[in-house]
């Protein structure tokens, strides 16, 4: 705290402190000074830091702590005065707070918060109004200490918050619900305490109660069917039409915040909000939301995000409305602030997802250049919204087959992210790559030239479980009808050891892919199916362990078709497969690989199947086959029959 | 052959089919990666000619009752090399499409007038005609309807002399893998005939590839898991048992404590040896007196 320094100059705001501080200023100036600090610093940022950093904020807090307990004790002339410095002192405090996480810092150190919750408490409605809105500006930011609604007595004083008739105040208890409810405990004990009826009498209140409400009650009803219930049960629905209708309203705040809570109705209670009506009311009105200028367009991208996503309905919704469109045209208007420019990406991801027009329409309007030059921004969360918007648009076959996605302008960035300093970013662009590299070209070029198999091989061997599954998912999807110069490749970059303790990992996904990736491998078994025997057949060893161990069925029909395809090859190959486990299931999928096998077994003109057949026959897996003659499943059944008319040539005989 | 029962949780589940549904099973045999090959018969004024074609399928989505791939036609008079074209085609499963094509210049008399060509066809005509076949029971029929329309051509230019403005009415055999097909171009001659057979690629038995297209996980919650060891490293078999001392008197403490008080002790005797005074005396406190309180 500056005193009087020794150099004779001193900045203004530094005398302006000195004064406030002084014990020898009357208060009648020092009402003056502050008022004359609270509009120097009103919307400045610069002189927020000036000012904190010269110690203004315990110099303020002290002063309203002081007139706090006058006002306590003494009655009479001086309350007048007090009530004034008061209500000054609280906008000052709440201006430093006000966007301004080191303000806000400042004041929670400084323990003002108790003294601002004292002032809501006052007589004088003009000192109450000052508080609350001050304790709003605190409550806007993350930092502001959690409300604990479990506590009765906290419940209770945030009941009388939102009861009373001051706007600010009832915002102020709106706000400390956005703000501090969490979990669905303290969900249910808001609703409980019939904090949801007072938040619905807000809605028809003033503007800022409006929105203060929707934000709350959108926080109190989030993935909490019970709370959503209660809001839309009484009063025949009546709430919910409220709330339909502004959707409508003319402030775009209001639009956003009433959109935002129909969808987490819709989203936590799927029997609510399905009509046609209300979704296309939604889509046309975030439709709208994105164009706005301002920070309600910056987040509309992202409520839309939540409308649409794993919902096929609601995209052929926005689709018809041109939403694709529009996005596009945003990318082409931009640059923008990176927050709008994410949200932008990730809708479109949304939107790409199931349906095949939407990711046409995209592709035709040059989404791939604007994802070319995000690949490259220097925010990370645009990086991945770009990777993940490439890994949905590429989940298009037919654009997959004409190599749109293969040229070097993509595929050398994307590569360059897989060694990312961002794990979400490497995870994304892994997810990218591993529909990318599906490009029915028997060999992939580019990729392995850019250094892709590379990466993809130092990622497999990564401590973190997500990216070892993503990278070996890719090289799966890499390896799928490749030829064998490729595949070579890959198991010279791989190495059979790794290989084989990527069959043996702790997660079910990683096994699952890596015998993916090994049934790739040995699709065309002339030549690649020596790897399998390859040091003393570790792989097929570790395959059969794993076959015997695994319990989780994904893994075990993998692995049940890397044996059907090894019995495709020569003789061999089909004894060797011989010597594996057989699982038994009542799982179609795994029915279908294990008659596979043996169909390919007991496959005629190959010259040791008669003596294979008759182990088959010893095992009773001929009998069982021709159980599965009868299977509900036609697959199975058309399978069945294919083999035990194979076998019973040769039984026959 | 030893056998091993795996408990399944959720009941005989097969991919791409929801339960009480009408569509056609899935079959392996059209699935992603299988190819197919035989010949197409293809007549113009002049001639008949029999075109040797490969098929491969790319990709397939039940849900929505689609696939694609490509055709690759050998021997054709007017190109240096095999024709390649990409195609989309359309499953009849009573969901997504019916028999009625409803595009592509082909009226409904066409479409019955086509499918009535396969053998397989036959049971169903009678629901056909009314509707389309809108209400059939596809689920354990052991041929699946498409319909593919080639889309673009891959490797020639379209100044190369041959059309993709038609489509095929084709029929899957599921037990054999085996496909026919009739082209259908208004311009063209009717009828002309695909036939392919599931090809083995000259192994002696049928082998199959996958892959799996990405789409978007859950933002998922965090689940907190021990990372992976690094390559080489090994866990100990056994983990360590920790007995904690007995009043902090341990074994080594003990030992090192009493070494040290003996030598201590040892060490002031010879200074005191070799100085000839008392240790006392050394550091300065005066002897003789006692504690000298005074009393």
């Amino acid at each position: 705290m500056p005193a009087s320094s020794p150099s004779s100059r001193r900045t203004r705001s530094e005398e302006l402190i000195a004064r406030l501080n002084s014990v020898q200023t009357p208060s009648e100036a020092k009402l003056k000074d502050l008022r004359d600090l609270k509009n120097q610093i009103i919307g400045n940022r610069t002189k927020k830091l000036d000012f904190l950093n010269l110690g203004a904020m315990p110099c303020i807090v002290s002063i309203l702590a002081f007139v706090v307990s006058s006002m306590h004790s003494e009655g009479g002339a001086g309350q007048e005065l007090n009530e004034l410095i008061a209500i000054q002192a609280a906008a000052a405090i709440g201006s430093f707070a006000c966007g301004l996480e080191f303000g806000v810092k400042a004041v929670l150190e400084v323990g003002a918060f108790a003294i601002l919750m004292s002032l809501l408490s006052h007589p004088n409605e003009k000192v109450v109004d000052a508080g609350a809105r001050t304790l709003k500006l605190i409550y806007q930011s993350k930092l502001a200490p959690k409300f604990e609604f479990v506590k009765e007595k906290n419940m209770g004083f945030l009941l009388s918050l939102l009861s009373s008739k001051n706007e600010n105040v009832t915002g102020l208890g709106a706000n400390i619900i956005t703000h501090s409810c969490q979990t669905s405990m303290e969900q249910q004990a808001l609703s409980d305490a019939g904090v949801i009826t007072k938040l619905v009498s807000l809605l028809e209140g003033s503007l800022s109660q409006r929105e203060a409400s929707l934000e709350s009650l959108s926080y109190v009803m989030k993935e909490n069917p019970e709370t959503v219930t209660k809001f839309v049960g009484p009063q025949n629905g009546r709430p919910v039409n409220v709330v339909t209708e502004l959707i409508k309203d003319k402030y775009p705040r209001t639009r956003l915040l009433a959109c935002t809570c129909l969808i987490i109705i819709r989203n936590t209670c799927t029997s609510y909000l399905q009509d046609a009506g209300i979704k296309t009311g939604l889509v046309l009105a975030l439709l709208e939301l994105l164009d706005d200028p301002g920070q309600v367009g910056d987040d509309a991208p992202f409520v839309l995000s939540s409308l649409i996503a794993e919902k096929e309905d609601l995209q052929m919704i926005a689709f018809d409305a041109k939403v694709v469109d529009k996005l596009c045209n945003h990318l082409e208007t931009g640059p923008f602030q990176a927050k709008r420019l994410q949200g932008i990406f990730l809708a479109l991801a949304d939107m790409c997802s199931e349906l095949e027009c939407c990711r046409d329409r995209a592709l035709s309007l040059e989404a791939l250049s604007y994802i070319k030059d995000a690949l490259e921004h220097d925010s990370a969360d645009i990086r991945t919204a770009a990777c993940i918007f490439l890994r949905n648009l590429s989940r298009s076959v037919k654009n997959l087959s004409a190599g749109h996605f293969t040229d070097a302008t993509v595929t050398s960035p994307m590569v360059q992210l897989l060694c990312d300093s961002c794990t979400s970013v490497q995870i994304a662009a892994l997810g990218a790559i591993s529909n990318t590299v599906v490009n029915f070209t028997a060999h992939k070029s580019i990729f392995m030239q850019c250094g892709g198999l590379k990466q993809l091989v130092q990622l497999s061997k990564s401590m973190d479980s997500a990216i070892r599954v993503n990278a070996i998912w890719a090289l799966r999807n890499l390896a799928f009808l490749v030829n064998n110069r490729c595949k070579e490749e890959i198991l010279l970059e791989l190495t059979t050891p790794t290989l084989t303790s990527l069959i043996y990992d702790p997660e079910a996904s990683v096994q699952e892919q890596a015998f993916a990736l090994v049934r790739n491998l040995i699709d065309v078994p002339q030549d690649s199916v020596k790897y399998v025997f390859a040091e003393d057949g570790l792989l097929l060893h570790a395959v059969g362990r794993q076959l015997h161990s695994t319990a989780k069925v994904e893994v075990l029909i993998q692995g049940m078709y890397i044996l059907s395809n090894l019995a495709s090859g020569n003789e061999i190959h089909k004894e060797a497969a011989m010597d594996q486990l057989f699982p038994q299931s009542t799982d179609s999928r795994l029915q279908i690989a294990a008659v596979w096998a043996l169909v390919n077994l007991t496959f005629p003109n190959s010259p040791g199947a008669c003596g294979r057949v008759i182990k088959l026959r010893n095992a009773g897996k001929v009998s069982q086959l021709k159980t599965m003659v009868n299977d509900p499943c036609l697959d199975v059944k058309l399978r069945a029959r294919m083999a035990v008319a194979q076998s019973m040539m040769f039984i026959d005989a | 052959m030893p056998v091993r029962v795996v408990e399944t949780s959720s009941p005989s589940q097969v991919s791409g089919i929801t339960p009480g549904s009408n569509t056609p099973p899935p079959c392996t045999l059209l699935s992603v990666g299988q190819g197919f090959s035989g010949t197409q018969n293809v007549s113009n004024s002049q001639k008949d000619e029999a075109w040797k074609v490969n098929v491969q399928i790319q990709g397939i989505d039940l849900d929505h009752g689609y696939l694609c791939g490509t055709m690759e036609a050998l021997n054709v008079p007017m190109a240096d090399t095999p024709v390649v074209t990409f195609w989309e085609g359309e499953i009849v499963d009573t969901k997504n499409y019916t028999f009625f094509t409803g595009k592509w210049g082909a009226t409904t008399e066409d479409d019955i007038k086509h499918w009535t060509q396969f053998p397989s066809f036959s049971p169903l005509v009678g629901k056909v005609e009314v509707d389309g076949g809108k209400f059939l029971d596809l689920s354990n029929y052991p041929y699946i309807f498409m319909r593919w329309k080639e889309q673009y051509f891959v490797n020639v230019g379209t100044d190369c002399g041959l059309t993709i403005a038609g489509f095929y009415y084709v029929c899957f055999s599921c037990s054999d893998g085996s496909i026919n097909g009739f082209y259908y171009d208004p311009n063209s001659s009717p009828f002309q005939k695909l036939e392919l057979k599931s090809t083995n690629d000259g192994r002696s038995g049928f082998s199959f590839s996958s892959y799996e297209l990405q789409n978007s996980q859950k933002r998922a919650s965090f689940k907190i898991q021990a990372a992976k060891l690094p390559a080489g490293v090994e866990l100990p078999k056994e983990e360590p048992k920790f007995n904690a001392p007995f009043l902090g008197f341990t074994k080594t403490a003990e030992i090192w404590n009493s070494r040290a008080c003996m030598i201590g002790l040892i060490g002031t005797f010879i200074v005191e040896l070799i100085l000839n005074k008392g240790i006392l005396q050394i550091i300065g406190v005066d002897i003789g007196k006692g504690l000298d309180i005074p009393l």
